[in-house]
């Protein structure tokens, strides 16, 4: 098929931007999650900090609450 | 319980494993491999969008096996597995849909095809579990979402068959202008930097997974906390 | 509903899952016959739908008979959003769901008797407007083949749609998520019904609709079934 793709039939760009978006996409979810891993982190931290007393009761719900 | 400063852990290892396996893949696929007859330099889309494919279609069904285990047993790790699966089947779907545009418009001739089965399943795949991925962030962390989302995502599996072979049968009955890629080449010269491209997405794969069940086990202690603080 | 779980009092052995089916389906019915807020507002929605179509595809001459079966089942599809939302968020609105799952009742008996009440709402629907465009259209619909053709296609939109109805009702932005979930899923069901429906009106021979019929009972067979399993999943409280 003749393609007027305006670049000419054989194109590096299209292999360049498949490869570039596939890279881009797998760092950009990378740096999200370790983002958000560090922001529940800093939210757990700091309310753990807020109720220093009744951290043991927090720790037992965290293991019952996710069953349902 | 933050991330140890990098040692030889196993989600470390996999990461590495993972990110050398694709400048590996990239190597084999962009430097090593020849120009093929046909579709010339494009060819080489294929050693990503494959592997893509491939690696988009086993999260979805992790996602499915997951969600009848995690029915059958209740245990909150197959329900993370699920939802874990689920989003990246979803990017890699994105990806898989993107990249194979990329391909079609030189080599087709067009971005997309509607006669294509492959095409059009992908896209009603990568629909279905949208609206798995939208039940689950509009359902917030109401108790019960695990069970309806886990039948939500056997549901979109099952379908994904089906929707084939109608789509299959559309085009085979009503024929439209087809579309054919010719791939007439020596099969080891694809099959060395398409298994390169396999492995490392496998991995990749492996490690995502790893480290966005570890994220939602995070929120589930967070939102634990944040119930037992307001309980006070 | 009162009326089911009194009829079996602690004392009597609970009805099979026929006998449930049964009981629940004419509860369902009589619901729905008592207050008529889903049937009537379908209809004239459907009625609605067909007038925008025509304006929008102006539906005459040759373009009529390729656009007319898939405007029939957009027509019919988008109806049956309304009274699958309804099938369940009636039920929570009166909290009468917990009342029926505390009997001893079968969560798949529940299931399908919910999923005949939309398939028989649905083909209430078509009743009315499948005559009506062939009226307004001037379409050849009396065809034989439009019989299975419109009650497989029912089964299967009401079998995807009564679980998922279920699913919906529980979380927030309930009338957004059931089209985005069962559009997807129903994408099957709509390619072989546009297909047999054209070929219906065409006035083509038996072998050339039966393979369509063939996709709409396989899916209907597959995801009933599938979805009367884990119904249980969807209710439980």
């Amino acid at each position: 098929m003749n393609v007027d793709n305006g670049f000419g039939d054989f194109n590096p760009l299209f292999v360049f931007a498949a490869y570039a978006i596939v890279w881009i996409i797998f760092f950009g979810y990378l740096y999200y999650m370790a983002r958000r891993q560090a922001d529940i982190q800093s939210q757990i931290d700091s309310l753990q900090e807020s109720m220093p007393n009744s951290n043991e009761g927090a720790e037992e719900d965290d293991a019952s609450q996710p069953s349902e | 319980m933050r991330s140890a400063p990098s040692t030889l852990t196993p989600a470390n290892v996999i990461g590495v494993a993972a990110f050398a396996a694709m400048l590996i893949a990239l190597y084999l696929a962009i430097v090593e491999s020849p120009d093929e007859r046909v579709q010339g330099i494009h060819h080489r889309i294929y050693y990503i969008h494959v592997p893509t494919a491939l690696v988009a279609y086993l999260s979805i069904a992790i996602t499915a096996v997951a969600s009848g285990v995690y029915l059958r047993t209740r245990r909150p790790r197959w329900d993370r597995l699920a939802y874990a699966s689920a989003e990246i089947g979803v990017i890699l779907t994105t990806l898989v849909l993107v990249t194979g545009s990329i391909w079609g418009r030189p080599v087709w001739g067009a971005w997309w095809s509607w006669s294509d089965a492959r095409l059009v399943t992908t896209l009603v795949m990568w629909l279905s579990y949208i609206a798995y991925l939208m039940l689950r962030s509009l359902s917030g962390r109401a108790p019960g979402t695990a069970r309806t989302a886990a039948v939500i995502g056997i549901l979109g599996f099952v379908n994904v068959p089906v929707t084939y072979f109608s789509v299959y049968l559309w085009t085979y009955l009503h024929p439209l202008p087809t579309l054919q890629s010719a791939t007439d080449r020596p099969e080891s010269a694809i099959l060395v930097p398409f298994l390169a491209g396999m492995l490392a997405f496998i991995l990749l794969y492996v490690y995502l997974i790893r480290m966005r069940m570890r994220v939602e086990e995070a929120q589930q202690n967070l939102d634990a906390l944040r119930a037992a603080a307001e309980g006070q | 509903m009162k009326s089911p779980s009194q009829a079996t009092g602690p004392k009597n052995t609970p009805p099979g899952y026929a006998a449930q089916f049964w009981l629940l389906l004419r509860k369902e019915l009589a619901v729905e016959f008592r207050s008529r807020e889903t049937a009537a507002p379908m209809a004239v929605f459907a009625v609605a739908a067909l007038i925008a179509f025509q304006f929008s595809f102006d539906l005459r001459g040759a373009v009529l008979t390729l656009v007319a079966p898939g405007v029939l089942w957009v027509a019919i599809i988008f109806a049956s959003l309304l009274a699958l939302g309804r099938s369940f968020a009636r039920e929570d609105e009166r909290g009468s769901l917990e009342g029926i799952l505390l009997s001893p009742t079968d969560p798949g008996a529940l299931y399908l008797a919910k999923a005949a009440a939309n398939v028989v709402l649905l083909t209430m629907l078509e009743v009315v407007i499948v005559p009506l465009s062939a009226l307004l259209f001037n379409l050849q619909l009396l065809q034989p083949a439009l019989l299975p053709t419109f009650l497989l296609g029912n089964i299967g939109i009401a079998g995807v749609g009564t679980i998922l109805s279920s699913i919906a009702a529980q979380a927030r932005a309930r009338e957004a998520l059931l089209p985005i979930m069962l559009l997807p899923l129903l994408v099957p069901v709509i390619i072989a019904a546009v297909r047999a429906t054209g070929l219906a009106i065409d006035g083509r021979p038996w072998e050339d609709i039966q393979p369509w019929l063939a996709v709409l009972a396989a899916y209907d067979l597959i995801f009933v079934v599938l979805s009367a399993l884990l119904f249980y999943a969807t209710v439980e409280r």
